[in-house]
This record gives C-alpha cells, structure tokens and sequence, in this order.
C-alpha cells in the first residue's frame, strides 16, 4: 500500500484514564487547594490504560470494523481518532475530513422543530450551510417525516425521532466517517437502509468507513477488514471474517473464565459452580435468536463425594438485571437425583427467544433444600440476530428482549 | 484536491487556540448563537418583549433606589435614562460573562460525542447579547426622544464601549468556562461576585455622586471607565478620564489574553474531565 492510499495510520497510540474514586480525586475547590499546600498534587491515583500501543493502517475507501467486548477500548479509540480526545501516547496520521457519529442526534433539541433540529445538528456534526440546504429534501426523505418538519421533536415519537437523526448522520459527506454503536437503536428495516448507505458512501464515492458494533452481522455486512481491542490492546486484526472468529473464540473463553475463584457469590459452598458458558447447537457456534443455545455449567463438590438432589437453575437477565425468565430442573422435570464429584450439566433452550444484544446469567443451586452456590452475575450472554420467526425480521429494539412465537389470521367469520 | 494530512497528537505546542480552525467553523458558531436565540423566548407568552421589560424593570429599580430613597436624583428627569445606559453596559459585560461561562458545561452533552474547536461555544453567546444591547438602545432612544434629551458626536462611540464590554466579559468567562468544567464551584460563586459587582460599579448612581475618599477605589474597577464612557456617549454627561479609559482597554486585553490562555490548556482534556 503506497502511503497516500492510507486514510488513518496510528503508531502506538495509548490513553490512561484516572479511575481513583471521588473520595480521592479532588473535584472541589478546596480539595485541590488542600492538596496543594500540602504538596501532594497526587494522591493515590489509580490509572488505567482504556487503550495500549495501538497501531494500525486504515485504506482510503474501505470499510473497516472495530470489534471487541464492552470496555475493550473501542470508543476511547473512537474518541481519539475523531479529535473529542487526546491520546497519551503515540500519533494518528489523518488524511481528509472526519465526521463522527458516536451517538445518533446529537445536539438535537427537543424544542427546536424537525426543519431547525436538521440544520444544527448537520452544523455539529460538521456539515457546511449550503451542503445541508443541498441535501435537504434527500434527508427530509429519508427520514419520511415530511409531514412533521415544522412540528417541535419533543413531539415527535421516538421511531420519527431516531430516523430523522439517522437521517441526517446518512447524508454526512466527510473524507472519513466514525461509526460508533448507533446501530443499535432504530427498527430493523430503517437499520438495513442505514447500512445499505453506509456501503454505498464506500463503494460508490471512495470514502473510508470505520464502524464500532457489537452486531458482528452489521460489520461482516459492511467490512472487508477489522481489528479486534481486549482490554485497550489490538489483539487481532486482517479480514473481517479472521477477526470475526477471533472475537467469537475470546468470547467463550472469558464466559468460561474462572467463575470458580469469584467472591461475589452466597451459600455454603458444598457444591459451588466453577465455570458457564452458553454456545449455539455447535461448541463454536454463535448464539442466535431463534437458534438452539446450550448452557453449560460446571460444578464441583467440595468433600469430593457425589451429590444427592441437586437443583440447578439459571436466571436470564438483561442489561438492567430485569429478570426475563427462568431456566430449572425442576420446573423442565425432576432435580438430579445424583451428579458426580465434579463435571458439567447442560441446558438445552431449543430456540433462544431472545433479542440481539446483551443478557447476564445468575446461577444457583441448591442440594437438598440447602443453599450451596448462588452468583447473580455469573456470566454474560450475548446473542446475535437470528431468524426466530423465518422471516428473516425481528421486532424493532425498542419493542422488549423478548420473542414469543405467534401467528395472525383474519377473522372472516361475521 | 487531495486531503491535506493532520496529525494528532498527545501534546501540541499551540499556547492559543487554533483560530484558522476556528474561521472555518464560523458557521458553527452562528448555528448556535441562532438556536439559543430560538430557544430563550419559545413558549413564553411575552415573547421577545422580555428583551425591553427586563432592562426597564432594572433601571426602574434603581432610579427608585438610588435616585429617590438616596435621593441621589438632581431632579432634571434624567435619572431613569442614566440608569438605563448604566444598566444596559453592564449587562452586556455580565451576560456575556455567564453565557460564556457557562457555555462549556450547559453543552457538556454535544462536547463529548462530537468534535469541533471549543470556542465556537463561548463566542456563540455574544450574539444574544448584541440583540440584548440593539433592543435596549432602541428603547433608550426612543426614552431620549421623549424626555428631549439630544445627542451628540459621542454617541458614535458607543459601539466602542460595547466592544470592551464584550472583551472584558467574554475573557473572564472563558477563565469561568475552563475553570467550572473542572471546579462546580465556579458556579456557585460567580452570582455573588456579579451581585457585589453591581454595587460596586457605578451602574444605578453616577460616578461624580461618590464620595472623593472612595473614588480611588472605585478607578480600581475597569467598569468604572465603563459606565463613564457610555453616559457620555448616549447623554452628554462628563467624559471618562484618559487614565480610566486605559485602564478598561488594559483590562480588556489581558482579560483576553488570559482566558484564551487558561482556556486552551484546558479545552484539550475537556472531554476527559466535563
């Protein structure tokens, strides 16, 4: 690659974070006063690096994808690379105009109305007057909100509200265009037009795209490389599919991580739980909605002596811990009647009724009325998009986790 | 025309911000000074008349306090308009102070998800002002009119005095800008500094009232010269004095100077710490 094909070029870019809690950073006035007379301008200070000697090339008009789980570094990357931040360490070569879109409608104003919401949010994100008076009807109708262009957004539904902010982010003409998890809210078909524009910027007018999402579907979609971040480092990066499998594989290892020296757990410890992990039908299948999921708990008692009715049951909750429902062997039959010293037990769910996104396992079991182990965030469980229904749609993000199986038909009776 | 390479990195060597950066998001700047102009009226029921009635009511105040209770008033009927333009100056210093001040923290939501240069905030809120300072000159003239008060070549300089005015306020609001982000309690003192500020310049009594052991003191406020220059500007009354001029145009100056210092140092690791 000859290096005026190159959009972004990072060498060893790093950001540390103070993460010392309020109770020693000084927020007020007179803490930092205090502190400074008594010339100790810092305190015990706990630093972290959100991003570690990251480097990496970007090709001009490509797509590229940024995939990693929750705090891996991805948006402090983000934040970088679109100026919002500055790193603290290392350099990022940039050629042309960045537009960021971290958040979708940002700087919207709930007073303001859909006409006057479009020119400052265009203006925040970059947009010059004159392109957005060019772009105007084009983003009036892509939003398909023309009927409510005068009317305030705080009276707009949430639906109208996310397409018309979409909206407007689509026809964003920058050299290099930042894509954060905005993804994840708007219906699935306006999701799908959004993406459909995104390949087309790329494709069509040679722009470079660098998309964050948790939807490995989305970044499979639209990439053709990737980088995956662990804990603020680069550990894989090449195609999207190669980075795709890394990311799959490092999932089930972390949901397999070592549940069994965890302290955030209750009971008396005569059989505790040592591991969880959930995969799809296949040991290195992705858990889809609508797909065959298989829960695996490992267990171990602690004489060494098998165990006589044994309960396990497995809380699904969300990403507010809202319970969403309940997995037992009693409720699915009878308790074990007996379990070796040590081993695995597996749940079956024939097709996970679950929404794409993010849910945690609490786990618990118990022998004979007594409460052995008890761990409310055992694990997490992401789940992809999948065809639960055999359409090929899945109910807008906003509408519940949950899918239920259903049909319609007209009554024609009178 | 191929895109020109920028570089980022963790320390740059600027001691002032980027004002290249800054022309080329001028219209940045006018789209926020438009919504928050938008915004300040919507849903009221006065509407853009609160711009005229709350300098009346002020200078109303005042005349009553000042000019009857401390019977400060000569009785030659222009007590209410020297008020008025008393007012009317230190307003534009003060609101330009708190829009900017408080620009940085009201907008901490957009500073986070989107970057653009960080004065365009600060420098929005002047427009607002200007529309402020415009209405109430208006009013005064149309008081002046009534009252058969005329003016003379000065007033041609009453834009400068705004302009000062202006300086002064939007660079200690930068300093305030910068320093609430890190330290809430900017905010919590500002409208008591502003509440002794008022007093302690002469915008509801006129200098030449105070008494001659406290006008040392008084020359110490830039705000002094101020209020002198606008009162002979728009009424003929006494000029301001050549050292009090100055003084104000010093200020000013430092004022900016040292807000867009202390601003820039700080508007790099906004982000971070809002």
């Amino acid at each position: 690659m000859s290096s005026d094909r190159i959009a972004l070029r990072a060498r060893g870019i790093g950001k540390q974070y103070d993460i010392s809690d309020h109770a020693s950073a000084a927020t007020t006035l007179a803490e930092a006063m205090v502190d400074r007379l008594r010339g100790r301008a810092r305190r015990d200070r706990k630093l972290l690096w959100a991003l570690d000697d990251v480097s990496f090339d970007i090709e001009a008009g490509s797509a590229y994808g940024i995939i990693g789980r929750n705090g891996a570094g991805k948006s402090t990357l983000l934040k970088i690379l679109s100026r919002i931040t500055r790193p603290t360490r290392g350099q990022v070569e940039v050629r042309g105009r960045v537009g960021s879109l971290l958040e979708v409608g940002t700087g919207f104003h709930p007073e303001l109305t859909g006409r006057e919401n479009i020119f400052l949010n265009g203006a925040i994100l970059g947009m010059r007057r004159r392109e957005i008076v060019r772009q105007f009807d084009a983003i009036v109708a892509f939003a398909e909100t023309e009927a409510f262009l005068d009317v305030p957004v705080k009276r707009y539904s949430s639906g109208m509200y996310v397409r018309l902010a979409f909206a407007v982010a689509a026809h964003l003409e920058p050299d290099i265009l930042i894509v954060d998890e905005v993804l994840a809210v708007g219906d699935a078909a306006f999701q799908k037009k959004c993406l459909g524009k995104m390949g087309d910027v790329t494709r069509q007018d040679g722009r470079t795209v660098l998309l964050v999402s948790h939807n490995l579907v989305a970044v499979t979609g639209l990439c053709t490389r990737a980088m995956l971040l662990d804990q603020g480092r680069l550990v894989s990066e090449g195609s999207v599919q190669a980075v795709a499998a890394d990311y799959m594989r490092s999932l089930e290892q972390h949901g397999s991580s070592d549940l069994a020296t965890r302290t955030d757990r209750s009971g008396t410890g005569r059989l505790t739980l040592t591991s969880v992990r959930v995969t799809g039908p296949m040991p290195h299948a992705p858990v889809q909605s609508g797909a065959e999921a298989m829960i695996s708990i490992g267990y171990e008692t602690a004489d060494g002596k098998p165990a006589r009715n044994v309960h396990f049951s497995c809380g699904v909750r969300g990403m507010l811990d809202e319970r969403l429902f309940h997995l037992s062997t009693s409720n699915a039959g009878e308790d074990f009647a007996e379990v070796p010293a040590k081993g695995v037990v597996r749940c079956r769910v024939p097709r996970l009724p679950l929404q794409p996104g993010r849910y945690h396992l609490a786990l618990f079991t118990m022998t004979s009325q007594e409460i052995t182990d008890y761990v409310p965030h055992a694990g997490a469980l992401d789940v992809e998009a999948g065809d639960f229904f055999g359409s090929g749609r899945l109910p807008p993000a906003d509408e519940g986790q949950l899918l239920v199986n259903h049909s319609w038909e007209v009554d024609t009776g009178a | 025309m191929p895109p020109q390479p920028s570089t980022i990195r963790p320390f740059n060597s600027r001691l002032l911000p980027d004002f290249g950066e800054l022309w080329q998001y001028r219209e940045l700047v006018w789209t926020f000074a438009a919504r928050d102009l938008r915004l300040r009226y919507r849903q009221t029921v006065l509407g853009v008349l609160w711009v005229v009635i709350q300098p009346i009511i002020a200078a109303g105040v005042f005349t009553f306090v000042f000019g009857k209770v401390a019977q400060l008033d000569d009785g030659d009927g222009r007590y209410f308009l020297l008020a008025f333009a008393g007012y009317a100056g230190f307003q534009v210093f003060q609101s330009t102070l708190a829009k900017a001040g408080a620009s940085l923290l009201s907008n901490s939501h957009v500073l986070t998800k989107v970057y653009f240069p960080r004065l365009v905030l600060p420098l929005s809120g002047i427009l607002s002002t200007l529309v402020d300072v415009g209405v109430a000159l208006v009013v005064f003239g149309a008081t002046a009119l009534v009252k058969g008060v005329s003016v003379g070549w000065p007033v041609l300089l009453f834009p400068v005095w705004v302009l000062l005015a202006l300086v002064l306020g939007l660079g200690l609001g930068l300093v305030v800008a910068a320093w609430s982000v890190r330290f809430r309690d900017v905010q919590h003192v500002l409208p008591i500094v502003m509440q002794l500020l008022v007093y302690a310049t002469p915008v509801g009594y006129a200098t030449s009232k105070v008494p001659a052991a406290f006008r040392p003191w008084l020359a110490l406020n830039p705000l002094s010269g101020l209020m002198d220059g606008i009162r002979w500007s728009l009424l003929g009354m006494q000029p301001p004095s050549v050292g009090a001029t100055l003084w104000l145009g010093i200020a000013s100056l430092s004022a900016t100077a040292a807000g867009l210092l202390v601003f820039h140092r700080f508007e790099q690791d906004l982000a971070d710490v809002i």
